[in-house]
């Protein structure tokens, strides 16, 4: 288990936590089996969630983001603290609110429990773990959560459909609309990326998110968890927000293709589908004027050797085409444009050299 | 048929008695007990429920407090 400090925290009730933590039935849950799908919806691919609910299912809120390789940039114990208060809140006030929160519990998976996940059930994964040999082999071994991701994937790909934006760019991080929220608040606005569509939409540094499409928001995931749920593009979202004290009402616009500005490359799930699942780098535009390439350039630098690539292997061309496509967009490319087995044509800069190569696109194999 | 109050009340005392209603319950504890040994996850305050859901939400339901699920 990775060492993670604020589980530490948190489970250990360190001071800084134990009043609050007090006034919760806290469940410690270490392994996927038998979980129920229908209410424990979650970023997946998270090495720590929390979810706040009532004894009668009603889901309060979320809490736990994760947008990049780096573990805990986007988690914090005085946020988490944070977010407890503001379900303490919810549910000093239910049942009253209770209708306000049916947007919290998300739509029937594709199946109640995630060893019931075809290749799960096939490999022997089962709803208990042997306590002898949890990281062992099936059955009887625990199952990760990022697994269920994996499964998801492999119920697009087992049948060639291509993995849908809303799939592969899931939980989208506020940034991607140039809304940058302070880890240490519940969803204070810390900064807003000019020209960007948050800021076209009137938002400001200090604005705190109270509700967005009609629901309370206690934490950062908690306004993923609405933009995850929002499919239509375009679409828009109403947003309460507190403004130097005052409430105000903003309407935040998604536009066409808005999920597709974030970076899902450092998602475990990946591992199945990715042809670079070792690890990549998108280089930045002084990188690539070093490389003698234009901004919008493809560069996608390969980080170990391996499937025909070679360590610091630069991806300048994807079949044909030269701009316009980071890491994410690549691994898109290839499970919504191509099936498994097919080939893609790529060419590399190696050692100052272009070279061309083919790869042949991957299979989910079974875990 | 209704049962004379006396074979109610016998009834009663047998069916709380019974290992064997008692047992999933301990069981599942005693499992969870061995698999927060293997995984190494120790530290855990004693407050905590281990790895059962459904008994949090049965100890939420009796204690009126709010349910926090750490996945980890």
């Amino acid at each position: 288990m990775a060492c993670l400090a604020i589980d530490g925290q948190v489970v250990r009730h360190q001071p800084s936590l134990a009043d609050l933590l007090e006034k919760f039935v806290c469940v410690r849950v270490v392994q996927a089996n038998g979980i129920d799908l229908s209410l424990c919806q979650f970023d997946y691919d998270l090495t720590w969630a929390v979810l706040f609910l009532n004894a009668d299912r009603t889901i309060y809120g979320r809490y736990g983001t994760r947008a990049s390789r780096e573990l805990a940039k986007e988690i914090s114990v005085e946020g988490f603290r944070k977010a407890m208060e503001g379900a303490l809140d919810l549910h000093k006030n239910y049942p009253a609110i209770k209708e306000t929160l049916a947007g919290k519990t998300g739509p029937a998976p594709q199946v109640k429990v995630p060893e019931a996940y075809p290749m799960l059930r096939k490999v022997g994964y089962t709803a208990t773990v042997s306590s002898r040999n949890p990281a062992g082999g099936n059955p009887g071994a625990c199952i990760h959560c990022h697994q269920i991701n994996n499964n998801v994937y492999r119920s697009y790909r087992g049948v060639s459909t291509p993995i849908p934006d809303h799939v592969l760019w899931a939980y989208p991080p506020p940034n991607v609309l140039g809304l940058e929220l302070d880890v240490n608040e519940r969803a204070t606005v810390k900064a807003v990326a000019p020209g960007s569509p948050a800021a076209k939409d009137g938002f400001k540094a200090g604005d705190q998110i109270l509700t967005l499409g009609g629901q309370a928001i206690l934490s950062i995931a908690d306004v993923q968890w609405v933009l995850h749920q929002s499919k239509k593009e375009p679409d828009q979202l109403n947003a309460g927000v507190k403004r130097s004290g005052v409430l105000e009402s903003l309407t935040l616009h998604l536009a066409k293709g808005w999920r597709k500005q974030g970076d899902f490359s450092w998602r475990a799930c990946n591992g199945i589908i990715s042809l670079l699942p070792e690890g990549s780098h998108d280089l930045t535009a002084d990188e690539k004027k070093k490389l003698g390439l234009s901004p919008d350039a493809i560069a996608i630098q390969v980080l170990w050797n391996g499937r025909g690539f070679q360590k610091n292997d630069v991806i300048v061309e994807v079949d044909g085409q030269r701009n316009g496509m980071t890491t994410s967009d690549f691994i898109a490319y290839t499970v919504q444009k191509k099936k498994p087995k097919e080939k893609i044509a790529l060419a590399v800069l190696r050692a100052g050299q272009e070279h061309t190569m083919q790869v042949e696109v991957r299979e989910a194999p079974i875990e | 048929m209704q049962l004379p109050p006396l074979q109610l009340v016998l009834l009663l005392v047998l069916l709380a008695a019974d290992p064997a209603s008692a047992a999933p319950a301990a069981q599942t504890q005693e499992h969870n007990r061995q698999l927060q040994q293997s995984l190494n996850d120790s530290h855990v305050h004693s407050s905590w429920i281990y790895n059962d859901v459904d008994a949090g939400f049965a100890e939420a339901k009796k204690t009126g407090k709010p349910l926090l699920v750490v996945f980890r």
